[in-house]
């Protein structure tokens, strides 16, 4: 478990950082425009990838903190199948996350060659953020599957 | 094909699967099965985030977050006690100006909801209002949080319909007044039957101090907008500029934020923007596979053949947004599933773009308040600790006058347009 909270802050670190970079990015490049009437050459293309690691990784803590959008009526109802419940809902979410690890390696894997136009980074970097998020995210749901047997049953987590 | 698809997406949903799971799982089996290939499924899950426009979304999220780490919100809330407070319905009079203050500061209503609610919930319960109505209130009045610009979903929209998001949020001005006033109507009628308390009536000095310490909290959605309306900025541009402004005003004009606090900012807006991003994400794969069934084809013939289409399309656009607003919750979800099905119609029969997203943004915003995922009914439960259901019969009363307010923004399209034209020109 130890293992799982270091991952965890890591995964905070680097969101934090990248959300701290885009902010600094889109800024200077703004500056620079109307400061001094130039661009910041690589923010145009540059931002965009950061911002989809971002928010892949952002959404991959999201499952770990219950961040995400959820209709809970029938879950908060469900009473004793609660639990059954649980299992079914984090199997939907292994089988999705599982998808995404293979099908977003082979297109990251297929866009190794392609570059982008100005800083001539390969395409397939950008879509490793897929398959590396969606690993995240299943360490995270087997974290809670097996809590669901091994601890007492948790506290409502946030919605 | 497409029926059972829609079967799995609102029966896991049903179930409780996260919503964006229950997108993205039943719009990529569309792609395993019938052989499309699935790099086109990963492509479409990626490409929200890829695009420049959304990058508003984690810039006004972040605005929020330092707008409402900082004093702003208390500052926001003191004037508007000073200006509406001795009226009947004091606090709750308070509450809905001060969202609707709040509204210009921040792009969502369910950041409103907390904020707003975490000061006024209890401080209403003190002076004696019950609890239902301080929690039907806030959950009401937070609505105004994505009509009155900024807005995310108008973002969002904008993005989706290839409008300017200039437009969208001038257009939200008078919407948002609407929604306000009703309420406030609302409130005056409900606190006079009950005898509610009110606030002393403010000397003149108090409302000049007051409203000098929240100007440039007040200053923050004229510079926002006028800088996107004047073409100064993009809204992207304008998102990042806020963020600038907002963390100057916490940490060096009010300074009631430290540089300390700047880590657990950023790590709040993460999640908001992770949860935002990944249900855009998913509902763009399954938002494809629509487009590529025809579905919109379909409904322009069949709406160009009735008779008196353009009303019933209207109240068609109001029926099914309420739907998915009250179950689907997420706004943004919501938008990016049904805007490439209505818009296509909405052109046909010659519905301005802009006015069809207010339409549908007013009616996420009055789902934002009806279980069962009503997000701003919600957080307002949660802050006062009071079951789901038990607070909606206390938001009742707000319901019919605002779907009365929809009804109108919906059939006189003079109201919504007016302000962008004034601004931007036909």
């Amino acid at each position: 478990m130890a293992g799982l909270k270091l991952l965890h802050r890591l995964n905070v670190i680097a969101c934090q950082v990248l959300l701290g970079a885009i902010v600094i990015s889109v800024l200077i490049d703004v500056a620079m425009r109307y400061l001094l009437n130039r661009g910041f050459v690589a923010s145009g293309e540059f931002v965009p990838y950061l911002f989809i690691w971002f928010s892949f990784l952002a959404a991959s803590l999201g499952f770990r903190q219950g961040e995400h959008f959820v209709v809970d009526v029938v879950l908060n109802a469900a009473g004793r199948a609660r639990t059954a419940l649980q299992v079914v809902i984090h199997t939907v979410e292994l089988v999705l996350f599982l998808g995404l690890i293979y099908f977003g390696w082979e297109i990251a894997m297929q866009q190794m060659a392609q570059l982008t136009p100005y800083l001539g980074l390969p395409f397939g970097i950008v879509y490793l953020s897929v398959p590396l998020s969606a690993t995240l995210m299943t360490v995270f749901t087997l974290e809670k599957l097996f809590g669901l047997f091994t601890a007492p049953p948790p506290k409502d987590e946030k919605p | 094909m497409i029926l059972a698809i829609f079967a799995v997406l609102f029966g896991l949903i049903f179930l409780g699967v996260p919503i964006a799971v229950a997108l993205a799982i039943s719009a990529g089996s569309y792609f395993v099965f019938s052989g499309v290939p699935v790099s086109i499924f990963i492509q479409q899950l990626t490409s929200g985030a890829g695009s420049f426009p959304l990058l508003a979304i984690p810039f006004f999220i972040l605005a929020g977050v330092l707008m409402s780490t900082g004093g702003i919100a208390r500052r926001l809330i003191d004037f508007a006690n000073k200006v509406v407070g001795f009226m009947w319905g004091g606090l709750a009079q308070v509450s809905i100006v001060g969202s609707m203050f709040f509204a210009g500061v921040s792009g969502s209503s369910a950041a409103d909801s907390a904020v707003i609610g975490n000061i006024l919930i209890p401080e209403m319960e003190r002076k004696g209002y019950t609890k239902g109505f301080a929690v039907a209130i806030n959950a009401a009045s937070s609505t105004v949080g994505i009509i009155i610009p900024p807005s995310i979903p108008m973002v969002i929209y904008a993005w989706m319909a290839d409008v300017s998001v200039g437009r969208m949020f001038l257009a939200g001005f008078v919407p948002g007044l609407l929604f306000g006033l009703i309420q406030m109507v609302v409130t005056y009628i409900l606190a006079k039957r009950g005898d509610f308390p009110r606030e002393p009536v403010p000397t003149v000095r108090s409302v000049v101090t007051s409203f000098r310490e929240s100007f440039l909290a007040l200053l923050f959605p004229v510079l926002v907008l006028g800088g996107i309306v004047a073409g100064v900025v993009t809204p992207t541009e304008a998102g990042v500029v806020a963020v600038f402004y907002a963390f100057l005003l916490g940490i060096f004009v009010y300074r009631d934020m430290t540089m300390r606090a700047l880590p657990g900012v950023l790590l709040e807006a993460t999640y908001a923007t992770g949860a935002v991003m990944l249900v855009i994400g998913a509902a763009t794969t399954f938002s494809w596979i629509l487009a590529v069934e025809q579905i919109p084809g379909q409904l322009v013939a069949w709406f160009n053949a009735l008779e008196g289409g353009r009303i019933l399309f209207l109240l068609f656009v109001n029926v099914i947004c309420l739907f998915l607003g009250t179950f689907i919750g997420g706004t943004g979800a919501a938008i990016i599933l049904i805007t490439p099905i209505l818009l296509p119609v909405a052109t046909a029969l010659g519905i301005d773009p802009v006015h069809l997203g207010i339409i549908m943004i007013a009616n996420l915003a009055i789902g934002l308040f009806t279980p069962p995922v009503g997000s701003t009914l919600f957080i307002s439960c949660r802050i006062a600790e009071m079951p789901i259901l038990t607070g909606f019969k206390h938001c009742v009363p707000f319901f019919f006058p605002l779907v009365g307010v929809l009804i109108l923004i919906t059939y006189a399209p003079e109201m919504v347009l007016i302000v962008p034209r004034l601004f931007l020109g036909p």
